[in-house]
């Protein structure tokens, strides 16, 4: 019964990623905000990574991140790299050291974004040696949290129900 | 601290490293490979739907929305339907003019043929401002990277990744391959290229123009059809403005591209053509 569960709460995380990656390169695609589109894609992983496990965070990230890569321009397993590990970032976080709380979401969210900075800085010190253009670069991920901030609450309240309708079992440092 | 599960840490390092290694594999060629073909036909017709419900739930509302705006924008075009008329008569005339002195000059001029497959925009890239979009042909419909993309307004851009049942546009004023350009009005010959800072206002710029004089704000720009990529005479955009290159040899224009990229919908992609050619009906003149 367990493995049934087990079996189908994937399926329907696979089948979240997808409705995001879909959703995000069509009708959200349209959306802009200070010159930004919003992305459900950090959201929606660190959610699924914090009620979850590292594990499926990482799986649901690197589906997502796949599934925009090939409709995206840039290059191509980008987002799927960086949505994995902060998918598994994130549900290893949440397993050892904080409550499953939006607040916890959201300090989740910044972290993903920090180390989308982070890896961005490493890359051009190991790679270019040189921090032309990061400070831009840095802004721009910033203002992208900015404006994607308001779909966490969302994934948040979407991700619980589904996991509640799974019966998933308590995960995680829980209240 | 919890502890770390040794597995599944070893599976995402080996997914990461295939991740970089797709990375490095798609700076290599622009096809798509069997599972990327593969997921991006599932996505594809997911994508299909999803644009055109929303074309069509946009479409009903704006007759509610715009309305007014329609009425204007129908006496605006029944003022251009008249001016147009004119100009086709004037056109005509030329046309009749032009046949009479190739025939007394003996030029035989064999016509441009291009051979085109319609698309539809599916999808849009999320990191950037609608400036790369997926069309929901591919390399079963005869696809294939750098093909030209047009609109009735011009050139959109180029074909930069087929994938079986799609491909990806880049537009001309991301990230593109050099294209030759020609500035309509003075016949003088530059390259368009992107530019990181006109790439945010939605321009371009073609450089290495013999002087200041070769172009001035408003006049058009079309492809050079030099490089054998694209075929001559796609209307590129209008220049903005024109700048002396920092050398001062030679100059730039800023270029407002004719298309505007956030709003197609269908686009045409030139499979292959064959480039106008006049020979002298009598051998060499």
């Amino acid at each position: 019964m367990a493995d049934e569960n087990r079996a189908a709460s994937l399926a329907a995380y696979g089948l979240l990623a997808v409705a995001v990656a879909v959703l995000q390169t069509t009708l959200f695609a349209r959306l802009h905000i200070l010159g930004t589109i919003p992305l459900m894609t950090y959201a929606a992983t660190v959610c699924v990574a914090m009620f979850e496990g590292e594990q499926t965070g990482a799986l649901f990230g690197l589906l997502t991140g796949y599934c925009i890569d090939v409709t995206a321009s840039a290059v191509f397993g980008r987002t799927a790299l960086i949505l994995m590990l902060a998918g598994y970032a994130a549900g290893y976080l949440a397993r050892t050291l904080i409550l499953q709380s939006l607040t916890s979401a959201a300090s989740l969210y910044g972290l993903a974004h920090g180390l989308v900075i982070a890896g961005d800085l490493l890359l051009r010190l190991l790679v270019t040696f040189s921090l032309a253009g990061f400070g831009g670069a840095a802004l721009a991920q910033l203002r992208l949290a900015a404006v994607s901030l308001p779909y966490l609450p969302l994934f948040y309240l979407i991700v619980r129900r589904l996991g509640r309708a799974f019966g998933r079992p308590e995960y995680g440092v829980t209240p | 601290m919890g502890r770390i599960d040794k597995k599944s840490l070893l599976a995402v390092g080996l997914a990461a490293l295939l991740l970089l290694i797709a990375m490095y594999s798609t700076r290599q060629s622009g096809e798509a490979g069997p599972v990327r073909s593969v997921v991006g036909a599932i996505l594809t017709p997911l994508q299909r739907g999803v644009t055109a419900a929303t074309y069509f739930v946009t479409d009903k509302l704006s007759y509610f929305t715009e309305h007014r705006a329609l009425i204007e924008e129908n006496e605006r075009l029944n003022a251009r339907v008249l001016e147009l008329e004119q100009q086709l008569r004037d056109y005509d005339r030329y046309k009749q003019e032009n046949e009479n002195l190739r025939e007394f000059a003996g030029v035989l001029e064999q016509e441009a043929r291009y051979e085109y497959a319609y698309a539809r925009v599916i999808a849009r890239d999320p990191d950037s401002l609608f400036y790369t979009f997926t069309i929901d042909k591919g390399s079963a419909d005869g696809l294939q990277r750098y093909d030209a993309v047009t609109t009735p307004e011009g050139l959109a851009g180029l074909v930069t990744e087929v994938g079986l049942t799609y491909a990806k546009v880049t537009a001309i004023i991301d990230e593109i391959t050099p294209i030759g350009a020609v500035v309509s009005r003075t016949r003088d010959m530059g390259v368009l290229e992107s530019d990181a800072q006109l790439h945010t206002q939605g321009l371009c710029r073609v450089n290495y123009l013999p002087g200041e004089g070769s172009a001035a704000p408003g006049d058009s720009v079309e492809t050079s059809g030099l490089g054998g990529l694209f075929p001559s005479g796609l209307v590129i955009g209008t220049v903005v403005e024109v700048q002396p290159e920092a050398h001062n040899i030679s100059s730039y224009a800023v270029v407002r591209p004719a298309v505007d990229f956030a709003n197609i919908r269908y686009v045409m992609v030139i499979k292959s053509f064959v480039a106008p050619q006049a020979e002298w009906a009598g051998g060499e003149p």
